[in-house]
């Protein structure tokens, strides 16, 4: 099972385009729908508590489901499978980056690509509101993530912006 | 930077954010506006290396970390990256389990999500200052973000 389940972090981890969502689809196929290792139950309560766990919500996935099949040695090869080919990757483009900093060509595709990070992250940040928009809770989140980005263009540092949406969140709910 | 401070720095960012691009406001107020170690053309690289590339977005602090600290950086990156993750194992005992699926521990966790959105977005200001030259570059920029969400694709 441990290495059944290593094989498949090592698939689905670093050959997954998309992040979290698309990755933790394509890693609910086989041990739930296939194999039948996880049941449906247990695998949507391991992403439910993956979402708030913090961090990087498909790692904690991974780490969980790897802990169920096979414990703590489960979590770690889930953990390392999943990443560290990956994270190799992301260090050798990083340097070869840095390598080809004045090549003439690097800098042309990079003002093209730059401008396109720029969208994403805009998209990036509309996308952390879709789960309020679904839930119908959309004017309170924006209300919210104004005032977050209100405070940080102020100077606020990011730590305590969250830690009074904390506060808000916990205290505006009743008991 | 010394590769244990870049760590407990980027640590910090990720133990605060909820999903792989929300620890780049934390980063980027301690490395580039802090410290001075990053530039916002740096992190904004690290960024596009992560999302053209397949594998968790959280992986933007390997390039994030090298940059700011070299090779020991890197490691210090992808440490800080993994290392939430094994709460979850905590996370999912019966004890702690109860006490997560009480509503206003919920509701905090939403609203810190809900606010980081305005975070990545604050952040994204200096970024596209340096990224945005042009009008093409601008309405580049547009184009990408409209198509991201009204398409529902996570990256390109």
């Amino acid at each position: 099972m441990l290495g059944a389940f290593t094989a498949l972090s090592l698939r689905i981890g670093n050959l997954t385009f998309g992040g979290g969502d698309p990755t933790m689809l394509a890693l609910r196929r086989k041990p739930v729908e296939r194999c039948a290792w996880i049941s449906d139950e247990r695998f949507t309560l391991i992403w439910s508590f993956a979402r708030v766990t913090p961090g990087t919500n498909v790692v904690a996935c991974f780490a969980r489901a790897g802990w169920t099949l096979a414990g703590g040695r489960g979590a770690v090869a889930g953990v390392l499978a999943s990443c560290v080919p990956a994270a190799v990757f992301r260090y050798w483009l990083a340097v070869a980056e840095r390598s080809w900093q004045s090549s003439a060509w690097l800098q042309a595709v990079l003002r093209g690509v730059m401008p396109a990070v720029a969208g994403m992250m805009l998209a990036g940040a509309v996308g952390l509101l879709k789960p309020a928009w679904r839930a119908g809770r959309l004017p309170g989140a924006v209300l919210m993530a104004v005032a977050a980005a209100g405070l940080s263009l102020a100077g606020a540092p990011p730590v305590a912006v969250l830690a009074g949406a904390a506060w808000v969140g916990w205290w505006r709910t009743p008991r | 930077m010394n590769a244990l401070l870049l760590y407990v720095l980027l640590l910090k960012a990720t133990l605060t954010s909820f999903s792989g691009l929300s620890s780049l406001p934390a980063a980027r107020d301690d490395l580039v506006v802090r410290h001075a170690v990053l530039t916002d053309r740096q992190l904004n690289t690290a960024v596009a290396i992560a999302r053209v590339s397949p594998g968790p977005f959280g992986l933007h602090l390997v390039p994030v970390g090298y940059y700011a600290g070299g090779w020991p950086g890197a490691l210090a990156g992808f440490a800080a990256m993994l290392t939430p993750a094994f709460l979850i194992v905590l996370m999912l005992r019966d004890a702690a389990r109860r006490s997560m699926m009480n509503l206003r521990a919920l509701a905090a966790i939403s609203a810190v999500t809900y606010a980081s959105a305005g975070l990545v977005a604050a952040a994204a200001v200096p970024i596209a200052r340096d990224a945005l030259h042009l009008p093409w570059q601008a309405v580049l920029a547009a184009a990408v973000a409209v198509v991201l969400v009204w398409k529902d694709y996570d990256s390109l």
